[in-house]
């Protein structure tokens, strides 16, 4: 059993941060709240997704009894296949109305509420999507933390320019820099004028693509912070739903053969 | 086509990213059949360029083998070579078929357009350019190709025994027959959301206690491309009388009503056929390469009239690896 009610541009705001990265996955709806980990079909990025009980208005939940002995110790846990795409659809046409879900887990629908509209989703066969991927064990010697609308906009910035990017940080200076054919693009910050910063002598490349949908993803959110390394996956965090959800990218990095 | 034993089957639902490295020996014809019958347009007629040539096939080889390769998947195609004698009735039938459907189709496309795309659909026929056009760009996209000396899926099912494929794709059950440890339906679906059906040989063996010589016995009395079964006996009258007796020999000698001359007269032949059919132990080892972004424009945009930016960002998916793009999985 699962009721909830929450409000729709803070859902919204939820989803477009997964469809970032997938068009489809499945939540882990548990007791203290939903939780999603999924990778991208080509196993570039990873995003992990969590959301507290308390980001929502209304949180009813109660696992399904175990159906036979065999199953008495699964976790009190359902899961919850959803094509985001089609969703966030949804919850673009139900306007800023609080949304209220309903799971009818025999018939595997999603029954949602927005003021006057009623939108009745088919949910997706949890076996028929992917398993939720391990996730690596990585350590960082850097840390950055910033103002998201910067990142956001060096990034339109370099879209224009190259398809890749590196992100590194020189002593107490943390850069961005992109090369294409005719230009190039670097951004320095100072210590000073970032919120956060592990001194250090690191970069990464990565993929223009995957950082620009990234950036789509966190189009709502203050700061963010990212965690490098040389020649290291990227992974970048942040909050949403006042704090009460996280959502942390993955990203892999290219690594240029000579 | 092929036979229909979808009812006893087990199948075991799957999804793309788990299949990731894996190698698959792909059913040619019945992929190319595919992309052939579904990508049309919604009076029936199949995608071609402005010269009038067909590009369906080239547009689900371009478009759905690049998400198949983006997930990480290693395919081999396995093209038909000559059709056994056996199934010399079926195809006489299946052309006959084939040109009704053609003449029903030109109707329907002015009287009932509704139905024009189904008949449309069943005068789908693979000629002798569409296979040399497939071959081309498979070889353009670095994938490896197998010509079969006879049936296709007999050579694929050969190939996964012999451990050099690990799945075979086909929408077919005979790939089971011919002895493929486990096929994978739906793969080569231009349908996006199709749901991916993995067939696995043993898995009927431990559910249902139904071997392969006894499956291929079952599908001989339903019917088979290579003879008409028994009038009458579906599926579950099959397998019933095959648990019962074991074989299509001690089913004759106890059950009175069921005789040779309804169906089954060349049993042993079609036994043998699905057993020990025509296949190649000589084929060439098999390796994938880069695929060649230049040739590939130029056959399907240049030639073939493609949208040149459709066609770009289904190479930039394949081709990000080629840029020193890793995965996660390396950090795993």
């Amino acid at each position: 059993m699962f009721k909830a009610k929450i409000d729709s541009t803070m859902l919204r705001e939820c989803i477009e941060s997964l469809t970032a990265i997938v068009d489809e996955g499945k939540f882990r709806l548990t007791e203290s709240g939903l939780k999603l980990r999924a990778v991208d079909p080509a196993n570039v990025a990873m995003v992990s997704f969590e959301l507290q009980r308390d980001a929502f208005d209304l949180f009813q939940f109660a696992a399904e009894e175990a159906s036979s002995e065999a199953e008495s110790d699964s976790k009190a846990e359902l899961e919850l296949g959803l094509d985001f795409v089609k969703f966030l659809g949804i919850l673009g046409i139900g306007g800023r109305d609080e949304i209220e879900l309903e799971l009818d887990e025999n018939v595997q629908k999603l029954y949602t509420r927005m003021g006057s509209l009623a939108y009745t989703i088919s949910l997706l066969d949890p076996s028929s999507l992917r398993k939720e991927p391990k996730v690596p064990e990585l350590e960082f010697p850097v840390q950055v933390i910033l103002e998201t609308e910067v990142f956001r906009r060096t990034i339109r910035a370099a879209e224009k320019i190259g398809d890749h990017i590196v992100l590194g940080v020189d002593g107490e200076m943390f850069y961005m820099e992109t090369e294409g054919e005719m230009d190039k693009l670097r951004l320095g910050l100072r210590k000073d004028q970032l919120i956060l910063l592990t001194p250090g002598t690191v970069h990464s490349l990565y993929s223009l693509d995957f950082i620009v949908a990234m950036s789509k993803g966190m189009s709502h959110v203050e700061n963010i912070t990212l965690n490098l390394g040389k020649d290291y996956p990227l992974r970048l965090d942040f909050e949403v739903a006042e704090g009460k959800g996280k959502v942390s990218y993955l990203l892999a990095p290219r690594i240029e053969n000579e | 086509m092929g036979v229909n034993i979808r009812e006893i089957v087990e199948l075991r639902e799957t999804n793309l990213g788990d299949l990731s490295g894996k190698i698959v020996a792909v059913d040619a014809y019945n992929t190319l059949y595919q992309f052939l019958s579904i990508i049309r347009q919604p009076d029936g007629t199949p995608l071609a360029d402005s010269s009038g040539r067909t590009t369906s096939h080239l547009s689900g080889l371009i478009y759905r083998t690049t998400n198949l390769m983006e997930a990480g998947l290693k395919l081999v195609f396995v093209f038909d070579g000559k059709p056994s004698k056996l199934k010399a009735d079926v195809i006489k039938a299946r052309s006959e078929r084939r040109e009704a459907a053609m003449q029903k189709w030109e109707e329907a496309k002015v009287l009932f357009p509704k139905d024009a795309f189904k008949y449309a659909q069943a005068s789908t026929r693979i000629d002798a350019t569409i296979v040399a056009d497939a071959k081309t760009l498979l070889t353009f996209m670095g994938i490896p190709y197998v010509q079969a000396p006879s049936e296709g899926e007999a050579q694929a099912a050969y190939m996964a025994q012999n451990g050099d494929a690990e799945l075979v794709s086909s929408q077919d059950y005979d790939s089971l027959l011919f002895g493929a440890p486990i096929t994978i339906r739906n793969l080569s679906s231009p349908r996006k959301k199709a749901k991916l059906e993995l067939v696995e040989l043993k898995a009927l063996e431990n559910t249902q206690g139904i071997i392969r010589e006894e499956l291929i016995d079952i599908a001989i009395l339903v019917g088979t491309d290579f003879n008409e079964g028994i009038k009458g006996v579906g599926v579950k009258r099959a397998r019933k009388l095959i648990k019962k007796h074991r074989c299509i020999e001690n089913i004759l000698k106890s059950e009175a009503a069921i005789d040779t001359s309804a169906g089954i007269e060349n049993y042993r032949l079609v036994r043998e056929l699905f057993l020990h059919p025509d296949v190649t132990e000589s084929y060439d080892e098999l390796k994938w390469g880069t695929p060649d972004a230049g040739k590939i424009k130029e056959l399907l945009c240049e030639v073939h009239e493609f949208s040149e930016e459709r066609v770009g960002k289904a190479l930039e998916k394949v081709l990000i690896r080629e840029r020193g793009q890793k995965s996660i999985e390396q950090w795993l």
